[in-house]
């Protein structure tokens, strides 16, 4: 009997590590499309319409050791948007994905691009002050 | 009579204060010195202009106005601008103006960012600066940047399967 018991829990949970690969799986594949759409509407200086079609790629449930990818793409939605001049939504789309994330190590890497983009800008005193919170950040990471 | 004396005594003179004796000994030093006579006759002249001048007729409520406005001064006014200004007097300015000075130097230097942090956000600046992708005009006319090589899509999984087909014969 205990035996039966231990097959059954473990059977669960392979079925619900498969359902998670899967719902992870389709998360990746619309991320993977949205990206596409936000980089075509950049391309297409469709500025107005960046950071709702951005908001889909963010708003989606991804595992906690895949977060950097929301980093990553953060880094490089706002890098195209700042090469067309578009500081203010660059800075937007980086605070949509700083709500994305969770660790601390992922939010500081945001908060230097935060950081980055200022200085790129001009705004010194903006820039040191996310650099600030990012070494804070990286401080109290575990 | 000495010219001293007679200046000091000069205006009890003239408002009949001096006894017979002592008014007796002003007027005869008048006939014998021209200076004290001469401001006699001055300080007379103006005794006559300033009764030509009529008394001013005030408004009977005068001071009760005056007394309400000196009483009715604002609270703030009163208790502690008073009392800053009966503590240092006219210097009360100086030394605020100090205070006010060292409060905005504080601020001033609290708020400088670490030298450290300063530090290593110029590195991070530099190596982030070493990271970016050549960027090239797309156009004279452009007036923003493209990158040459296609933005990366990092949720694209790389699959390093063999793409070709294996049913092509060679």
């Amino acid at each position: 009997m205990p035996h039966l018991f231990a097959l059954l829990i473990l059977s669960l949970s392979l079925q619900a590590n498969l359902v998670d690969s899967q719902s992870w799986e389709r998360s990746r594949s619309v991320a993977e499309s949205q990206h596409e759409i936000v980089m075509l509407l950049i391309r297409g200086k469709a500025f107005d319409k960046v950071l709702r079609a951005s908001q889909e790629i963010f708003s989606l449930r991804f595992p906690y050791n895949q977060e950097h990818l929301f980093v990553t793409e953060g880094q490089i939605l706002s890098g195209a948007l700042y090469d067309h001049q578009q500081y203010e939504l660059a800075q937007a789309l980086l605070d949509q994905a700083l709500r994305a994330v969770n660790s601390n190590n992922s939010k500081a890497l945001l908060y230097k691009e935060k950081a980055y983009l200022c200085k790129q800008e001009g705004k010194t005193d903006e820039a040191m002050e996310f650099f600030e919170k990012a070494v804070e950040l990286e401080k109290s990471a575990p | 009579m000495e010219c001293l004396t007679c200046t000091e005594s000069l205006t009890a003179f003239m408002d009949g204060e001096l006894s017979p004796d002592q008014a007796k000994k002003v007027e005869i030093h008048f006939t014998q010195c021209t200076p004290c006579h001469d401001d006699y006759q001055s300080l007379l002249h103006t005794y006559q202009l300033v009764e030509q001048v009529g008394l001013l007729e005030l408004d009977p409520d005068l001071w009760t106005r005056i007394h309400s406005e000196i009483t009715d001064l604002s609270p703030s006014e009163s208790t502690w601008l008073a009392s800053l200004r009966s503590l240092f007097g006219i210097r009360w300015v100086p030394i605020a103006a100090g205070t006010l000075g060292v409060v905005f130097l504080s601020l001033f230097f609290v708020n400088q960012p670490n030298p450290e942090v300063q530090q290593a956000f110029h590195e991070y600046v530099r190596e982030r600066e070493q990271l970016e992708l050549p960027r090239v005009r797309v156009s004279q006319n452009a007036s923003s940047l493209e990158l040459r090589t296609a933005y990366p899509n990092p949720f694209i999984v790389h699959d390093h399967r063999p793409q070709e087909n294996p049913f092509k014969l060679e």
